[in-house]
């Protein structure tokens, strides 16, 4: 084996090594985005079921697996968080209003 | 011994409940009374005209509207839609007394058997369906334009929602109650925020309706939809401003605040189609 064929081998095997790492970081992009959206969906659906979701928390989410397709994860990401925040809030309002609501009530 | 105890302090406790909220007719008192406070120079009766009940400068436009009111084209359509048969050769009129003259004051009412609140608008669907037609949609459109129909061969009645006694009746009323005082959405607003502490106030370009006579005068033309819409549909956009998610025109959650609504305008005159910015 001389030393041309060597490094041939040598470049054809980290090649492979690379294209590997990459599509090992897809998956986990991919499926780290799967269960943070779902998440997020879980709890925009808890919302709702109380009539008590925002506006916007559906397109954010809608938006999200438009920008993963594309490949823009970090901005899919950023719309998770937006959509995540906005479940919990919505949550908290529901839950602060169970009361708070009388004391508008004229009297 | 102990049994009595306990009898007789529950008995106490359902009195003092009882007298300290008597139910919807107190809410309605109050309700009223609230907006006649606070707008002492606006005739009572004059509620049913929203914001130019109390805003006299919009009125003046407003008034000239009404001369040739854009809601017109609707109302004739509607009445063409209930005149004609369905395929079954039946038409609106087996199902609404009267060629339905005067029926808007039927609606809305809670049906035990059904255990919900029945609206006008769902009652014409329900007709078609009984009828083996076709639904319509709620918002706008064609049963919109029966609704104005309907609407206008009712002026002059008085709302009259009574709430019988039957724990699922008064049950959608609280309901609708809640949802009307509850905060929601992004920008947190509740209804009564806006057209009841706030009504009159100014919002970008708008001032504040308020909220007694609010259903009065349903379905209405609006200038921004270019059209025509139900009760729901406002109650879809006013939802969506404060940035909550809107809820289908008759869902129960709307139909419970309709119910509501109506009921805190008792006494007050159908006066629909209208005519609004
Ligand atoms: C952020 C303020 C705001 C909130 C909150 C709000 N609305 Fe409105 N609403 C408006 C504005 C602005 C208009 C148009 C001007 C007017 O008539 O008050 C309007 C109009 C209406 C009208 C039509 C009035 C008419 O005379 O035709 C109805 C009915 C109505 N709102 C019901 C509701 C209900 C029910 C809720 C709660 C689900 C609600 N609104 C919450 C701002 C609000």
């Amino acid at each position: 084996m001389n030393a041309i064929k060597l490094s041939k081998y040598f470049v054809r095997g980290l090649v492979t090594f690379a294209l590997g790492l990459c599509t090992a970081s897809m998956a986990a992009d991919q499926a780290d985005f799967d269960a943070l959206w779902n998440e997020a969906n879980e709890k925009r659906k808890a919302a709702a079921a109380i009539n008590y979701e925002w506006r916007d928390t559906g397109e954010f989410l809608e938006t999200a697996k438009k920008e993963q397709a594309a490949g823009n994860h970090t901005v899919a990401l950023a719309l998770i968080a937006k959509a995540l925040e906005q479940g919990s809030d919505a949550l908290a309002q529901a839950e602060r209003e169970k009361d708070l609501w009388q004391a508008r009530v004229p009297k | 011994m102990k049994g009595k105890i306990i009898l007789l302090s529950s008995i106490v406790l359902a009195t003092v409940g009882i007298s300290a909220y008597a139910g919807p007719e107190q809410d309605r008192v109050a309700f009223q009374k609230f907006f006649h406070d606070k707008f002492p120079r606006t005739p009572k009766a004059d509620f049913i005209n929203g914001i130019y009940s109390i805003d006299a400068a919009s009125r003046e436009q407003w008034l000239e509207i009404e001369e040739f009111p854009p809601y017109e084209i609707a109302i004739e359509e509607g009445e063409e839609l209930f005149n004609t048969s369905f395929k079954n050769g039946k038409s609106y009129a087996d199902c609404f007394e009267n060629d339905g003259k005067n029926s808007r004051k039927n609606y809305p009412y809670f049906d035990p058997k059904r255990a919900e609140v029945v609206t006008l608008e769902l009652a014409i669907n329900d007709c078609r369906v009984a009828n083996g037609e076709e639904p319509l949609k709620y918002a706008k459109g064609k049963l919109a334009a029966i609704s104005a129909y309907l609407s206008f061969v009712s002026r002059g009645e008085r709302i009259n929602v009574v709430i019988p006694d039957n724990a699922g009746a008064l049950q959608a009323y609280e309901n609708g109650k809640e949802f009307y005082y509850r905060k929601r959405g992004q920008l947190n607003f509740s209804c009564f925020d806006c057209h009841g502490a706030a009504s009159g106030q100014r919002v970008r370009a708008d001032r504040l309706s308020p909220a007694l006579g609010h259903v009065s005068h349903f379905p209405v033309y609006r200038s921004k939809w270019g059209g025509m819409g139900t009760l729901h549909r406002r109650f879809k956009g006013c939802n969506e401003q404060v940035r909550a998610k809107g809820l289908n025109p008759q869902s129960q959650a709307y139909k419970e605040l309709e119910y509501f609504l109506s009921y805190m305008s008792n006494g007050l005159e159908f006066n629909g189609p209208g005519a609004r910015k």
